[in-house]
């Protein structure tokens, strides 16, 4: 009855990679597509989340040879104490990269949209820091905010997104499948990123009592993100039209201020939904901005990981400072995420996963220690 | 413990933030919505300095007599600098309010705008740009200047601009009424690499009327269509809903009012390096007006009023067809998009060099299917 | 009483280990002793009679006026010691032990009767209203069950009221409220744990509970919590909830409270446990959730359909009581643009002339609101209703005319007000109220974003929060599909087979009964035919 701290169940876990994956980049992403693939920016992401299914399945098949155990504590096991470090805290740096970029990012279209003379640092810091309360509660409470959140975030946007159809035109889609393979699958490093936070179920994996039962809702999840992302992409491409799509920075605000809700309250929906996406840059903080500090924890050798949380703040809030113009944090993220992403999401379970099998480690040399 | 003293460092800082904060608090009665913005080449008299490019024309409501008595109850105002955003925020030095622009319904291009390529991209890349417009606002054009319309004293409406705006959403019941938003404006800029139907408006005394349109190739008015051609306009692209047809079956005039209006193209044959393209337009309606005394209910005379119908949709049709290709040689009418988008491989062929391929090599057929449903409340 | 009194002797009994006052065989040192125990206590009786041919018999009767019941006194104890005894001589007239168990055993037609040796037994005994007999030449003396003082009976419990459904609240005696409860659930494994809190006030806590239903991990921390209270006095059952409440700073109760003894038996039937205090018509129910507080008992009661849309009300009012202000400061202050223009401009052209910004207008109508709700609680019916008249219509409507506050803020203000009067718990609304206040104060520093944040820092809160080790926000936060059931939509309650997963244990509650019907119906048709 009073349960058990520091587990997470399949449902949450599901619902922890949908609320990682979709944050700030949604916005932007139907105008990546476009660039990319032009009407068929859509398939990009379809490829790449069958790609992704596979990555899941192999992120499953290292963390159910070491039940319970975390990326974190298994890796010192499968290369070694000090390699397995390292590993680990090239994590935790990636993930606070991935943090300072997302806020910045963030407040840079809450500046353009919402709130144009509040200071950057206000915006960032006050959103960092109620992550930062959240974190602090530890794996359950960072899994019940995102179940919590995630109706919440998803309803509302649904329903305010199909009041779009109207002026949607999806004969905007044709011609399909006219890009040659090639095209297509030299994209798909362009649109890596997009799913960027799907590693971070190597360490989620671990907080579940059987890893067995994350087949289910990883693949969902997954499968989730696609829909979602391929109907953003889809409902952009309609209502924009290709061409058009790509000149623009947010193609899904600007989606979304096309909308008007005639002869009700609300008139225009790009604040209020605007606001809504603050849950879901909100939720994608604080699931890394645990990760990240139980990395450190991991690699400091200690259990707790709250104190680590603050002084990471710090950190988070003098990289998102860091670059000058929006120019540059997308210069940023276009340097340092495909290969990051890549790595993280492929190389490393791969690599792991092979070390694994060839030195035969697993449950039983496991229980024998 | 530690959750409590990370709920002070919130609290503490949110206590320094209401010191320090609401930057961004402007009351809404310290704004001044400007409904409506009408764009115009700065004329040499007004020069202030002699980089002044343009003339900015707004309205706004006074508020507080929207409530009170008849007339209207708007003020317009101008200013004239060298680019949008810079005339825009030169109403600041001008006026107690800050203007919000997020209300903007209607944006007004004058004719000699219209004319001037690097003036127009400039206007709308700045507009684009900017975040407080939405992109849901109704363009035209003007012909003269566009500040003229902020003179009309509108009969019945106390604002200018919803009473504009209204006009333009009655396109689903006529039409001879474009309807063209800020959005789809660049949209088609875009696609027709700078071709454009825009409505245009022409200010009266007490009125407006949307009549006809102007047309844009390569970011340059080159003429107008009249309301007729307007209405074909809309016939031909698939925006047409409802609206009137009159046509005159044994010396007596008769109008067809139709609710549906689906045009379909498809591509029969390409022979001899032409291409043939076939409009299929399907209209379903009902007759409003035919002579007293006569009967109308007959399915013969229904079927023969019906052909005649189908004639003035094909004759008028091809007459526009023939204007878009011989006089002003841009493809706006559809095919481009048709052929774009369901003959990708066969576009791409001609993509390079279309508007010339459009003039001498497209072969286009209209042919119209009317369905006269009811005849009203007498025989 | 007297499971009651020998319970409470064991608790007595073991901090009085060390100086435990056996009582004098002498009548006479037991009285002085007891009069210097009970000093200056003028409300205490001290009745002495004499039995027996000889008049050899010594007894004192000792008890409060006021407390015990005198017509039980005399009839029990007077009359058949003193008029009985006198018809039927005693056999063993001899005072002593024979003489104690003849009068403990068969003299006294009495129903709750106990024997002490402890004079600090029988003071306590004296002092919760039960009378103490005392016999000369024996230490033991008979503690009888007389507990009757005046006591209000059972009424409509006014804080509760409901269209349909019993009528039978709680009162401040705690044994016609476990009669009420355990009324509901005639089951022997209906348990009521009495314990004695306050170190002066001895009060009576009874904890009550469905052995098989109810976690032992949750019982076992209801007590441990309840056995950590070390105060000298209960006087309401306030006192128990805040001493064992989870986290004393969250705006949230944690701890539900009714009047109602079907309210009761029904969270008892979930699996939850009550906590009965004495002189107190409010019991109080552990562990709670969110979700529980907007549950009202009617809801069960009237058709399910009803009941959904009752609570879907219920949900947008606490939603809107929590974010109307501040929204309608953030959208007029901040982002014009989200609301059509007509509307705008009605607002703007409304607010022309107002001294204050949006901020502190909805602060002064709110404030002054939050005065008058204050005001019209403490005074009788008949003024309160006076209070809002003048409040609500001659101080509205003057504020408009004055040009303080505009006439849209009022309706804001008074929407906001109804609808923290439709949330069904009284300290949760008032949670809310508060939540209101330091919304409003973020929409007014970073508008939208603001309100986002604060409403994001609510629920990191409730997320984090826990009700005697249930999530406070369960079923939200832990996917249980049959505990949805019982949310935002009620469903039927044929549909409502389990008990709530996170609090029950033996989760199977009903059989599914509605196919048997069509059956039924079924075969009646064919019959028929």
């Amino acid at each position: 009855m009073i349960r058990n701290n520091d587990t997470i169940s399949p449902y949450q876990l599901a619902i922890i990679i949908i609320m990682t994956v979709i944050s700030v980049e949604a916005f932007s992403l139907a105008g990546d597509a476009a660039s990319a693939l032009g009407t068929d920016g859509w398939i990009a992401i379809v490829i790449l989340g069958i790609i992704n299914i596979f990555a899941v399945l192999f992120m499953i098949k290292l963390n159910s040879i070491f039940p319970g155990k975390t990326i974190a504590e298994y890796s010192q096991i499968i290369i070694g104490t000090i390699p397995g470090k390292i590993l680990t805290s090239f994590f935790a740096v990636y993930l606070i990269i991935v943090i300072a970029y997302v806020t910045r990012a963030f407040t840079e279209v809450i500046k353009m949209f919402l709130l144009f003379r509040t200071p950057t640092e206000v915006i960032m810091l006050s959103l960092i820091l109620v992550c930062t309360y959240i974190v602090r509660g530890g794996i359950e409470c960072v899994a019940r905010i995102n179940e919590l959140l995630f109706p919440i975030l998803f309803i509302p946007f649904l329903i305010i997104i199909l009041f779009g159809l109207p002026i949607m035109d999806f004969s905007n889609l044709r011609p399909v499948l006219q890009t040659p393979a090639g095209k297509v699958l030299t994209s798909i490093p362009r649109m890596i990123f997009s799913f960027g936070g799907i590693e971070l179920a190597l360490y989620y994996i671990g907080f579940m009592k059987e890893p067995k039962r994350a087949y289910k809702p990883l693949i969902l999840s997954v499968l989730f993100l696609i829909f979602f992302f391929t109907m953003i992409i889809v409902f952009c491409i309609a209502a924009f039209g290709a061409k058009t799509i790509t000149k623009i920075i947010w193609p899904l605000v600007s989606y979304i201020r096309l909308i008007s809700l005639p002869g009700v309250f609300i008139d225009r929906l790009d604040g209020v939904i605007l606001s809504l996406w603050v849950l879901t840059v909100f939720t994608t903080i604080v699931s890394t901005l645990f990760i990240a500090s139980y990395s450190i924890s991991k690699v400091a050798g200690t259990n707790e990981n709250k104190q680590f949380v603050l002084p990471l703040v710090i950190i988070i809030y003098y990289l998102a400072l860091q670059p000058v113009s929006i120019a540059e944090l997308y210069e940023w993220g276009s340097i340092i995420f495909p290969y990051a992403v890549a790595a993280f999401i492929y190389a490393v379970p791969v690599v792991l996963l092979l070390i694994a099998k060839l030195r035969k480690l697993g449950v039983k040399q496991n229980e024998s220690n | 413990m530690k959750a409590i003293n990370c709920l002070r460092a919130v609290a503490a800082m949110l206590c320094v933030m209401l010191l320090a904060g609401c930057w961004d608090k402007i009351e809404i009665e310290d704004r001044l919505f400007v409904l409506s913005i009408g764009i115009d080449s700065a004329e040499e008299a007004e020069h202030q300095i002699s980089e002044d490019k343009y003339t900015l024309s707004f309205v706004s409501p006074v508020v507080d007599q929207i409530k009170e008595g008849p007339g209207p109850a708007f003020r317009t105002y101008k200013t004239v600098n060298r680019s949008v955003i810079m005339s825009l925020s030169q109403l600041l030095e001008r006026f107690s309010k800050k203007q919000f622009f997020g209300h903007t319904r209607n944006i007004f291009f004058g004719e000699d705008i219209m004319k001037d390529e690097k003036l127009l991209k400039e206007i709308l890349d700045g507009i684009s740009r900017y975040h407080e417009f939405h992109n849901s606002m109704y363009a035209y054009i003007v012909p003269g200047r566009a500040e003229e319309v902020f003179k009309v004293k509108p009969m019945y409406d106390k604002l200018l601009a919803p009473y504009i705006a209204g006009i333009i959403e009655n396109s689903d019941y006529t039409s001879k009424v474009i309807k063209l938003t800020f959005s789809d404006m660049i949209i088609m800029l875009e696609n027709q690499k700078g071709g454009l139907v825009i409505p245009k408006l022409v200010p009266e005394k007490e009125e407006v009327k949307i009549n006809g349109a102007g047309v844009l190739k390569d970011y340059k008015l080159i003429g107008y269509l009249d309301d007729q051609e307007a209405a074909v306009y809309n016939w031909l692209t698939n925006k047409a809903k409802g609206g009137t047809i009159e046509v005159v079956y044994n010396d007596i005039s008769t109008v067809f009012r139709h609710y549906t209006f689906i045009r379909k193209i498809e591509m029969p044959k390409m022979e001899g390096g032409k291409i043939y393209l076939n409009y299929n337009i399907e209209a379903e309606g009902s007759i409003e007006e035919y002579m007293m005394g006569k009967e109308i209910l007959d399915n013969v005379l229904l079927n023969k009023i019906s052909r005649e119908v189908e004639k003035k949709i094909e004759d008028e049709s091809e007459k526009l067809i023939k204007k878009f290709r011989q006089e002003f040689k841009v493809d706006l009418i559809g095919a481009k998009d048709y052929l774009s988008k369901y003959q990708p491989k066969l576009y791409k062929t001609i993509e390079n060099d279309y508007e010339k391929f459009f003039t001498d090599n497209i072969v286009i057929k209209v042919t119209a299917k009317v369905n006269i449903r009811r005849v009203g409340l007498i025989k | 009483m007297g499971f009651f009194s020998k319970k409470k002797s064991g608790n007595v009994k073991k901090e009085k280990e060390m100086g435990k006052l056996i009582n004098s065989r002498n009548l006479d040192e037991n009285t002085r002793r007891l009069k210097e125990r009970l000093k200056d206590c003028d409300d205490i009786v001290y009745k002495e009679f004499r039995v027996g041919e000889k008049q050899n018999l010594r007894f004192l009767l000792v008890y409060i006026d006021g407390m015990s019941s005198r017509d039980l006194l005399n009839v029990s104890v007077l009359n058949s010691l003193m008029v009985h005894a006198r018809e039927v001589p005693p056999e063993a007239t001899e005072p002593g032990d024979e003489l104690f168990k003849l009068v403990r055993y068969g003299g006294l037609p009495a129903s709750e009767l106990a024997d002490k040796d402890n004079l600090e037994d029988a003071v306590l005994a004296i002092l919760i209203g039960d009378a103490v007999l005392f016999i000369d030449s024996t230490e033991k003396c008979i503690i009888i069950g007389a507990k009757g003082w005046p006591m209000r009976g059972v009424s409509e419990p006014n804080t509760e009221a409901l269209i349909r459904g019993p009528r039978d609240g709680f009162t401040e005696t705690f044994r016609i409220n476990t009669a009420l409860v355990r009324r509901r659930i005639r089951d022997s494994r209906l348990k009521l744990k009495q314990l004695s809190v306050g170190k002066r006030s001895f009060t009576d806590v009874g904890i009550m509970y469905i052995e098989d239903i109810a976690e032992p991990e949750l019982l076992e921390e209801v007590f441990r919590r309840i056995n950590t209270i070390d105060i000298d006095a209960i006087i309401e059952s306030g006192y128990i909830e805040q001493l064992i409440e989870d986290n004393y700073l969250s705006p949230f109760p944690q701890i539900s409270v009714t009047e109602r003894p079907d309210e009761v038996a029904a969270s008892l039937y979930e699996g939850r446990v009550a906590i009965l205090v004495d002189n107190s018509p409010f019991a109080l129910i552990v562990p709670t959730t969110l979700n529980s507080l907007f549950q009202s008992p009617e809801d069960y009661y009237d058709r399910w359909y009803v009941a959904s849309i009752l609570r879907f009300i219920r949900y947008m009012a606490s939603i809107l009581s929590l974010v109307l202000p501040a929204s309608y400061i953030a959208v007029t202050s901040f982002h014009p643009g989200i609301l059509p223009a007509k509307l705008v401009i009605s607002m703007a052209a409304a607010r022309q002339g107002i001294p204050f910004p949006v901020l502190i207008e909805a602060f002064i109508m709110e404030v002054t609101f939050e005065l008058l709700r204050e005001a019209g609680l403490r005074l009788p019916v008949p003024i309160g209703s006076a209070i809002g008249i003048v409040g609500g219509i001659v101080i509205g409507t003057a504020a408009v005319d004055a040009g303080i506050v505009s006439p849209i803020m009022v309706i804001i203000v008074a929407i906001t007000a109804i609808s923290s009067f439709s949330i069904p718990n009284y300290s949760l609304s008032v949670g809310f109220r508060m939540l209101r206040f330091s919304l409003m104060f973020l929409a007014g520093i970073l508008g939208l974003y603001g309100i986002m944040l604060g409403v994001l820092l609510i629920a990191s809160h409730l997320v984090k929060l826990k009700s005697f080790g249930i999530p406070y926000m369960s079923p939200y936060v832990s996917f249980v599909g049959s505990d949805y059931k019982d949310t935002v939509v009620r469903v039927p309650i044929f549909l409502m087979g389990k008990r709530p997963a996170q609090i029950a244990r033996n989760r199977i509650r009903l059989k599914n009964n509605r196919n048997l019907i069509n059956r039924l119906e079924q075969e009646g048709s064919d019959d028929k035919e």
